[in-house]
């Protein structure tokens, strides 16, 4: 915290090799949440230069009341969500869930793509077929290492949703997993 | 109440699992392949970028905020003018320069001069003064 004050008010003093430091400190958290809600891997360079901006632009009405990372978070979040609403882009939705999780576990046009990879990269894939706001929290908690605190904060979700958005993402996940070890040992 | 698939999911997450039973090893598949970071690939000079657009923005707020300063002034120059006008009762008089409007043909080709003068020395004297 005393680290990110030193820095922040550095940045405000004109200080542009401290916002490089900045950057630096924080590109791979920001590029993990845009790259988990833009699928469009050509906007995903562009919007996090733009959340860097944004916190340029913001960091003066930073109040140091959450961590800096939480912070960032929230403007990278909030920027890749409002992206995609742009684009309209389909959100899947948690009255939709029902149908997608059928839908998810029944689709076998996958499993085809990915027959000469292993588990994990069959894994990563599932991920990115799960609704938007189900691959970031997964990607928050197990990637970032947040707490449900931390996650209730960025995507404005109380605990309660966090944990159990979290339960089903590893739920579908584990099903799809178990479908496909169960055909391999029928092979 | 925890359902036995919530049980399942934090015993997998402290690190106790059974390989034995389907459930809990496609569990363990899934709990070490979530921990890997998604690819994220961002140019080398990703921060050069940033720093490049910034001092851009910043230029342009910077041009925008003396353009702003022009206008008020243009503003102000132009309504003082008026007040000026509105209460000295001031008349505008081309006095010495009143002769010009008989000779409308020598005044155009003097425009005309200067504006060749002006291009000849934008276009030749550049080229012989430089080494």
């Amino acid at each position: 915290m005393v680290e990110d004050e030193a820095l922040i008010s550095k940045v405000l003093e004109g200080d542009t090799e401290s916002f490089r430091q900045l950057i630096k400190q924080h590109e791979r958290l920001v590029a993990h949440m845009v790259s988990r809600i833009v699928r469009n891997s050509e906007d995903r360079e562009e919007l996090c230069q733009d959340v860097f901006l944004k916190v340029y632009d913001k960091l003066k009405e930073f109040n140091f009341k959450s961590k800096l990372s939480t912070w960032i978070a929230t403007i990278a979040y909030r920027h890749a969500i409002n992206h995609i609403r742009k684009k309209q882009i389909s959100f899947n939705e948690q009255s939709e869930w029902e149908d997608f999780k059928e839908q998810f576990i029944a689709n076998e046009n996958l499993e085809e793509e990915l027959a000469d990879k292993d588990l994990e990269e069959h894994v990563m894939v599932y991920i990115n077929q799960l609704p938007v706001h189900y691959r970031s929290v997964l990607t928050m908690y197990h990637v970032d290492g947040m707490s449900y605190q931390e996650i209730g904060k960025i995507t404005g979700m109380p605990e309660g949703t966090v944990k159990n958005y979290l339960f089903r993402a590893r739920n579908l996940l584990k099903e799809k997993i178990k479908k496909y070890l169960g055909k391999e040992e029928l092979r | 109440m925890k359902t036995p698939d919530e049980k399942l999911q934090e015993s997998i997450e402290q690190g106790r699992f059974d390989s034995s039973d389907l459930d809990s090893h496609a569990y363990q598949i899934v709990f070490e392949a979530i921990k890997k970071e998604p690819n994220t690939h961002l140019s080398p000079q990703f921060s050069d970028k940033i720093l490049s657009r910034i001092i851009k923005a910043e230029e342009k707020r910077a041009f925008q905020k003396d353009l702003m300063w022009l206008g008020i002034g243009v503003l102000v120059l132009i309504v003082t003018a008026i007040i000026t006008i509105v209460l000295t009762g001031f008349k505008l008089n081309a006095g010495a320069f009143k002769f010009v409007g008989n000779y409308g043909g020598l005044l155009v080709f003097a425009v005309l001069l200067i504006g060749f003068y002006q291009w000849v020395e934008r276009k030749i004297l550049p080229r012989h003064s430089a080494v």
